[in-house]
């Protein structure tokens, strides 16, 4: 995200009262959320739906946002992580979004960035190995290994001891490598 | 980095993700606009707020709790006149607080669905812990037909609360949004929440007394807002009046014993319950506060606790009223009030024998817990509610039924009939005269 800290702020404070400033601060967002979404929820219609419910959670929580010690990315990864946790809660959901990414393993879509089989293979086993997982370790492995954070940058977005995340860390690889090893070898069953 | 993150690391590397959709950016960017809040006409100060820091996580928020009663006590010279306490000391021992167990005692008279007059006897032993941030409590409710007992626990970590009835092979289960896992962290009924709101209040110094041999110091607060920070889920709005006294152990400053009276104007309605039994910094086994519910439980509903939206929440409990009680709206919005009216008419509706209500209405008649506390949040939230239950019915499909503030001059208006219209506050003034 290409945008200093006191830009930051200064959009948000006037994002509070002013529609522009508001606009132009989701559209400066609204990719990172996104992708951070879909790489939890790994459909898009959901990731969608998700990002809607975050900007919306945003617009009305803005101004609970303390721009001077906290980073806003944090800020907003913490209300997208909340987001997608509430979304995968219902465990029926759940095993919906598991079906439908079962489903849609191969389905292509206007915005699929074209790849080989061999990748969409393996882009499912990734999928239905973290979404096997609990909520607290998909957003750790995503916040890891998809938007490349530290173990002490995930610990402060997530309001979390580095030592709770340490841990959550070590057992949510030790799982996912565990599964992602066995769908390798059961043909996607995990 | 360990194997298994290099593993992780080189396995996504390259997979690949959809492109985000300017579509959806767009029409998001349309529907936000649309909806951006009128009324926030000056930008928010943010100041560094030492609370907000404080409360970045779920357990230190319920720590904090215990640090925020202190300097509440450090600030009032609360005891240190006569009962020589050491306040450094007392600081630590409330920082230090992991864990914490206590008994609750209850008679309750005029509880929803019980014959008029009778007196329910309720026992909640209460499990906490500050470090797995999960409370759990059992419950024995002494009721006509026998006693029923249930398991209650608040996971604040998964924003879950579970109730599971063994008897009965059931329960149910309701997620909590943030907001309202924020507001049950500020008003979640234990003793150091409780002690917090009372000293907001003004209190009456009790001075010292013996309680089972211990030196124990004592204050009292007579407030119905305090039944609210009791805890229970039909305490919100449910008494005229509430005394509640707090008594501390002089050695270990710690709480020892609360006693808190609630009574309602007409006297149907009153709550004797006593706080006891406290243990702190016990050892609890983490399988204590992990609910147990065998395969063969059956789910009885599922809910949902949100906060921003009470208007709308209350709009769907009135309209239970027009599906199950002939359109005649309960007199006022407290929880006792609409819990003994909808009571009422369900047992007329689903009398002995009859199939069990479905989930969904028993997920819609949860909200009726809370209502009074519903009310209450509009009110403390300068909405200006007004609820007129007493004078309009169904019938009356043109008159004001209840109305809130949703913008600094426009109110929802809800009509007998629930349509609703949002007017200004001058039309309302207009429509509200004409069923003077």
């Amino acid at each position: 995200m290409a945008i200093s800290k006191d830009e930051n702020t200064d959009f948000i404070q006037r994002a509070c009262s002013d529609p522009d400033a508001f606009a132009q601060l989701y559209l400066l967002h609204y990719n990172d959320v996104f992708h951070y979404c879909l790489r939890r929820l790994f459909d898009r219609h959901s990731a969608e739906d998700v990002t809607s419910t975050v900007f919306f959670k945003v617009m009305h929580d803005l101004s609970s946002f303390d721009g001077k010690v906290t980073d806003f990315r944090n800020w907003l990864l913490r209300i997208a992580t909340n987001a997608v946790n509430d979304h995968l809660r219902n465990s029926k959901r759940r095993a919906d979004v598991i079906q439908k990414v079962v489903r849609n393993t191969r389905a292509e879509s206007d915005f699929v960035i074209p790849s080989n089989d061999k990748l969409l293979e393996k882009k499912a086993f990734l999928k239905q190995a973290i979404l096997s997982l609990k909520p607290k370790y998909q957003t750790v492995i995503t916040l890891r290994f998809f938007e490349n954070m530290k173990l002490t940058e995930i610990a402060t977005c997530l309001g979390k001891n580095p030592s709770t995340v340490r841990s959550w860390l070590w057992r949510a690889t030790e799982k996912l490598r565990k599964k992602l090893n066995t769908a390798a070898h059961n043909g996607g069953s995990i | 980095m360990n194997d298994n993150e290099k593993y992780i690391e080189e396995f996504v590397n390259d997979i690949p993700f959809d492109a985000p959709n300017e579509k959806h950016r767009d029409e998001l960017k349309n529907q936000l606009l649309n909806a951006f809040p009128k009324h926030r006409l000056q930008p928010t100060v943010h100041t560094v707020n030492v609370w907000r820091t404080i409360m970045k996580s779920r357990i230190s928020r319920l720590a904090a709790a215990a640090v925020i009663v202190l300097a509440g006590f450090l600030a009032l010279n609360f005891f240190d006149k006569t009962s020589g306490i050491v306040w450094a000391e007392v600081v630590k021992r409330l920082e230090d607080i992991k864990t914490g167990v206590y008994k609750i005692t209850t008679d309750l008279k005029g509880m929803p669905g019980t014959p008029e007059g009778y007196t329910t006897h309720i026992t909640q032993d209460v499990t906490l812990s500050y470090e797995q941030n999960a409370v759990r409590i059992d419950s024995s409710m002494q009721l006509p037909r026998g006693t029923r007992q249930s398991q209650t626990y608040i996971l604040f970590e998964e924003s879950v609360l579970i109730t599971v009835m063994p008897a009965q092979k059931k329960y149910f289960e309701v997620t909590i949004s943030d907001e309202q896992m924020q507001k049950m962290g500020d008003e979640k009924g234990d003793p150091v929440t409780l002690l917090k709101a009372m000293l907001e209040h003004e209190y009456t110094d009790l001075g010292r007394k013996k309680i089972n041999g211990v030196a124990a110091w004592g204050i009292e607060v007579s407030d119905p807002k305090l039944g609210a920070k009791m805890g229970s889920f039909i305490s919100g709005g449910m008494f005229d009046e509430t005394t509640v006294q707090l008594w501390v152990d002089e050695k270990n400053e710690l709480p020892i014993r609360i006693n808190a009276t609630g009574s309602s104007k007409d006297g149907k309605a009153s709550m004797e319950t006593v706080y006891d039994n406290f243990q702190w910094d016990i050892e609890i086994e983490p399988a204590l506060l992990k609910p147990e519910i065998p395969d063969d439980y059956e789910l009885m509903a599922q809910g949902k606790w949100d906060t921003g939206n009470e208007g709308q929440e209350i709009i769907e409990v009135l309209r239970l009223f027009v599906e199950y009680a002939d359109g005649k709206y309960p007199a006022s919005l407290k929880t006792m009030t609409v819990a003994k009216a909808i009571a009422q008419a369900l047992k007329k509706k689903f009398p002995p024998g009859s199939p069990e209500p479905s989930k969904e209405l028993i997920a819609r008649f949860m909200k009726v817990d809370r209502v009074g506390m519903m009310y209450t949040t509009l009110e403390k939230g300068g909405k200006d509610p007004a609820y007129y239950g007493d004078k309009v019915s169904a019938e009356s499909p043109e008159a004001v039924l209840f109305r809130w503030k949703i913008d600094d001059d426009t109110y929802r208006v809800v009509f007998g009939d629930l349509s609703t219209e949002d007017v200004s506050a001058e039309k309302l003034a207009e429509l509200e005269n004409l069923q003077r």
